[in-house]
């Protein structure tokens, strides 16, 4: 376990993830940030990218013949990370004004954490970061734009069930999708 | 023994003329941003496009929030920095650091050579869709030019963002430096967007997405658009690009003199623009035609352009700048009523005219004006927006403001007896009190002086409710001859609401 | 001498990797062997201009390798090929050897003959416009190969070249550094000591940072003739010497 979290940069992620939190309490308290959904939902999504990062494999194929614990390994490392993500940017949260709550937050990072497994899966890890950026592109056009959809969950209101399920659904078809198969091992140059 | 060389090198001018072409070919077709650019085109379509069409059909309205606001820059800037630094981290990825650092050509420019394919990408997709963006807004405009400084400022901004992020990913090598260097740009855009809005002219200027970047809604058709903030904004953004390449420069000597030297020398060189370019931004201020600094402006912010204003027929025109020419019926059948209604009354206006909408005032977020300086009144359009959507209470705003103004409230929501008074004039021109309350609120498309926060037309059941009912109830010759005795005192604020009939 | 090198040695912490090297060469195909770990590597990167040495001289081609400009020089008449090669993917065969033809300042009209030249001469014309992405690892060897002899180098120092190659394409290679010793300076770094036996005209075996060892193979196969351990000659004198330096 600690050689396979060793070899995807783990340690690494954590630290990044760590700071994420501490930019994220800083946007918070920013006073031109304040009652913007935009700039945390960006950390959001870049704690959400750096989760998909850690899935690239610098063994190759070699690994794929290990046996039967590597899909646990793999699953087990994406949905550790997203949970750490998404404690650090609490912890970045505290004593700040977090529109949405713990809710919209848990929600918002799990869905782009699965946004980015998804991505991992089709463009590598290394490349994983587009999939995250892309989403939140779109996300903050459907913030702006006021849209409905529910597939933009972080414009849906905290509680909203059809945004969450939407983010549950993309972030557990990412989780086993990149447990079972893994990222993609090459990424375009 | 010195074994002989089987490949006579030709004269050193020789060898360097046509090698950086072709390995630019080379970088230019195995490069990842071509492939992002589609991603790209996405989101600008979904940000910059679709915020541009939704303006109203002038170069400076369909230009201001787009352009002025930078959203390609924050559509292009986050991809374009994460696609470099990924380009920037390929040796140290890839293992080709031994392989590529033994050649006789410098790491340097042979890196040199990788940010420029990267860049070069980058820059021709923005040169693509803006240009696709303009050729649209020519289709549609039929007056004016388009602003280009600050696209080129844009241009310049999507130049850092590849050099930042090119030089980030040749530094640190990893697997995150691509994601943390896109995000982080994404953060800073933001916020620079969001800081630019209150602070146009400090130190989150220098980026070109803050602010309205020198385009308001009269620029290049009351005035020029100004290049000022555009041309230092260049300069910063040129000289931090050229600094950063000075630095990987400098990280690519060791152990050459020369080359470090040059590197040094790249650096100062590119520090020195962009502390020109930043000071100059510190010297910026907002002034009605948009952004000014001194140094650059040549006088150019106080110069108008010349033209003839196009006027409607009947004894009391309605003129509008000839860009808004296919508005003139719509705003002159929209006051008609109320010109008929003062007709002839002390102070009626004699012609309604267009003026320019003040880039630096209070109400540059507002998109129609009325001020009145008797018996002449100043409409500023604005943004205006004559969409079927947005009209739906257009009229009833423009009667609003203009009756105002004709009252004499000012810049303030006037006395009692001119908020009465007003409201009576608004019902007898087709805006019943029903509908008068909501024409100052907060989402209200027009401002008085500015502020669209003051007290509108009177609340039922208020006092100056009943005078506005007492005072419409009146026969129309009554009201006419109460005008033309009191209208001198009602404007001066005189009047109590006792004093009207 | 191409190579002339005294008293070398090169650090990295408090590990020694190359302690105190004197060596000399001239043109010809140059052994180096030894067991992992031993400096071979480190020897092999200070000559080709990747790490300067900790202490000692080091001339290459008549020149400084310290001087800018005349590393330069060096470099351009220099063919490298690492231990590990990297490489990028995307690119072709024929790319990735011209974008190092063209690092390595040749000039720019005989580029396309030097790369044609090189993937004829590795076997590969008919992947050359394959990514490199797609071929096998003893293919990818032969690319790393061929970048390395593009530029028709002088001084050509190669770490571990066989490495995933087959048996015929073994053959092959040792013609290939048998035809470029007769003009230029070949230094092989190789486990295997057939190719030593094969291709080198010259061996040193190093160990533990030092060559301890110095001579042609013929001489190293005498070393075992009585005590080594291994099922042919050069084995023999190989492990015979070694002993003999550890003990």
């Amino acid at each position: 376990m600690r050689l396979h979290l060793e070899s995807r940069r783990v340690p690494a992620a954590l630290v990044l993830m760590a700071a994420c939190g501490a930019v994220f309490q800083g946007v918070l308290r920013w006073p031109g940030s304040h009652g913007s959904l935009q700039i945390p939902l960006i950390i959001e999504a870049a704690a959400a990218a750096i989760v998909a990062v850690t899935t690239h494999s610098p063994f190759g194929e070699s690994e794929r013949a290990t046996g039967r614990w590597l899909p646990y390994l793999r699953g087990g490392a994406a949905a550790g990370l997203t949970t750490a993500s998404f404690a650090a940017l609490l912890a970045g949260a505290v004593g700040a004004n977090l529109l949405g709550g713990t809710e919209a937050l848990l929600r918002d990072v799990a869905g782009m954490a699965g946004v980015g497994l998804l991505s991992a899966a089709a463009l590598g890890g290394w490349l994983s970061w587009i999939g995250p950026m892309a989403y939140l592109a779109l996300a903050e056009e459907a913030l702006s734009s006021g849209w409905h959809t529910p597939w933009t969950w972080p414009a849906r209101p905290p509680g909203d069930l059809g945004g969450a399920l939407c983010a549950a659904l993309v972030f557990f078809a990412g989780l086993a999708v990149v447990a079972i198969r893994g990222a993609r091992a090459i990424g375009r140059e | 023994m010195v074994a002989t060389s089987v490949v006579s090198l030709p004269p050193r001018a020789e060898r360097h003329r046509a090698v950086p072409a072709r390995l630019l070919w080379i970088e230019l077709r195995r490069n990842v941003m071509p492939w992002l650019l589609p991603i790209i085109a996405v989101v600008f379509w979904l940000d910059s496009y679709r915020t541009t069409l939704g303006q109203m059909s002038l170069w400076s309205s369909q230009t201001a929030i787009t352009i002025g606001q930078g959203h390609p820059l924050i559509d292009f800037g986050p991809f374009v920095t994460g696609a470099a630094a990924w380009m920037g981290s390929r040796d140290g990825r890839r293992g080709t650091t031994d392989l590529v650092s033994v050649t006789a050509r410098s790491r340097w420019a042979g890196q040199l050579v990788t940010w420029l394919a990267t860049t070069a990408w980058a820059l021709a997709g923005y040169v693509v869709l803006v240009g696709a963006l303009y050729a649209v807004i020519a289709g549609r405009v039929s007056w004016g030019g388009p602003p280009w400084w600050p696209v080129i400022a844009m241009g310049a901004g999507i130049l850092l963002f590849s050099t930042v992020g090119y030089v980030a990913g040749a530094v640190f090598p990893g697997r995150f430096v691509a994601p943390v260097a896109a995000f982080g740009a994404f953060v800073l855009l933001v916020m620079s967007s969001h800081a630019g809005f209150s602070d146009r002219v400090g130190a989150w200027s220098i980026l070109p997405n803050s602010g309205q970047g020198g385009v308001g809604f009269g620029s290049g058709i009351f005035y020029p658009f100004l290049a000022d903030l555009s041309l230092a904004r260049l300069m910063a953004l040129v000289g931090l690009s050229t600094a950063a390449l000075g630095v990987l420069g400098l990280r690519s000597s060791v152990g050459g003199l020369r080359r470090a030297l040059l590197a040094a020398s790249v650096t100062l060189a590119g520090l020195a623009v962009a502390g020109t370019g930043i000071g100059l931004l510190g010297t910026a201020r907002v002034e009605a035609h948009g952004v000014v600094i001194p140094l650059l402006d040549g006088g150019a912010s106080d110069r108008a352009i010349s033209y003839t204003p196009v006027c409607s027929a009947g004894a009391l025109p309605v003129c509008l700048h000839p860009a808004y020419r296919s508005y003139l019926p719509g705003v002159a059948a929209d006051l008609d009523p109320v010109l008929s209604e003062v007709d002839g009354l002390p102070g009626a206006p004699r012609r309604v005219a267009q003026v320019a909408a003040s880039y630096g005032g209070p109400s540059q977020s507002a998109t129609v004006n009325v001020t009145a300086s008797l018996p002449a009144f100043d409409l500023s359009l604005g943004n205006l927006d004559f969409r079927p959507a947005e009209i739906a209470g257009l009229e009833d705003q423009l009667r609003f403001l203009f009756l105002h103004a004709f009252v004499g409230a000012g810049l303030r929501g006037g006395t009692p007896a001119q908020q009465s008074v007003l409201a009576a004039l608004l019902s007898r021109v087709g805006v019943p009190f029903a509908r008068q309350p909501g024409l100052l609120a907060p989402s209200s498309s027009v401002t008085i002086g500015g502020n669209g926060g003051l007290p509108g037309p009177p609340q039922k059941g208020s006092p100056i409710y009943a005078a506005a009912e007492r005072f419409a109830s009146q026969p129309i010759a009554a009201q006419r001859a109460w005008l033309t005795s009191h209208l001198t005192a009602l404007r001066s604020g005189d009047l109590t609401l006792d004093q009207l009939p | 001498m191409n190579i002339d090198v005294a008293d070398l040695t090169r650090r990295f912490g408090r590990n020694q990797a190359v302690a105190g090297v004197d060596l000399e060469a001239g043109a010809g195909v140059f052994g180096l062997l030894g067991p992992n770990g031993a400096g071979k590597t480190s020897l092999l990167r200070m000559m080709a201009t990747v790490i300067p040495p900790t202490s000692g001289r080091l001339r290459l081609l008549g020149r400084d390798p310290g001087a800018s400009d005349e590393r330069r020089e060096i470099r351009r008449r220099l063919g490298y090929l690492p231990q590990n090669l990297g490489y990028y993917p995307g690119f072709t065969v024929v790319e990735f050897i011209e974008y190092f033809a063209l690092l390595k300042d040749m000039p720019p009209a005989r580029v396309s003959r030097a790369v044609a030249t090189a993937v004829e001469r590795v076997d590969l014309g008919d992947k050359a416009r394959a990514k490199l992405r797609t071929l096998s690892g003893g293919m990818l060897r032969r690319v790393g190969i061929a970048q390395a002899i593009v530029n028709e180098p002088e001084l050509l120092l190669l770490d571990e070249p066989t490495a995933g190659l087959d048996p015929e394409q073994r053959v092959t290679f040792r013609e290939l550094l048998r035809d470029f010793g007769e003009r230029a300076t070949v230094v092989v770094s190789t486990h295997l000591v057939e190719d030593v036996g094969a291709a080198c005209s010259e061996v040193a075996l190093m160990d533990r940072g030092k060559i301890v060892f110095l001579g042609t193979p013929e001489e190293l196969r005498v070393q075992g003739e009585s005590n080594g351990v291994g099922d042919s000659p050069l084995e023999r004198g190989y492990s015979a010497v070694l002993a003999g330096a550890r003990s």
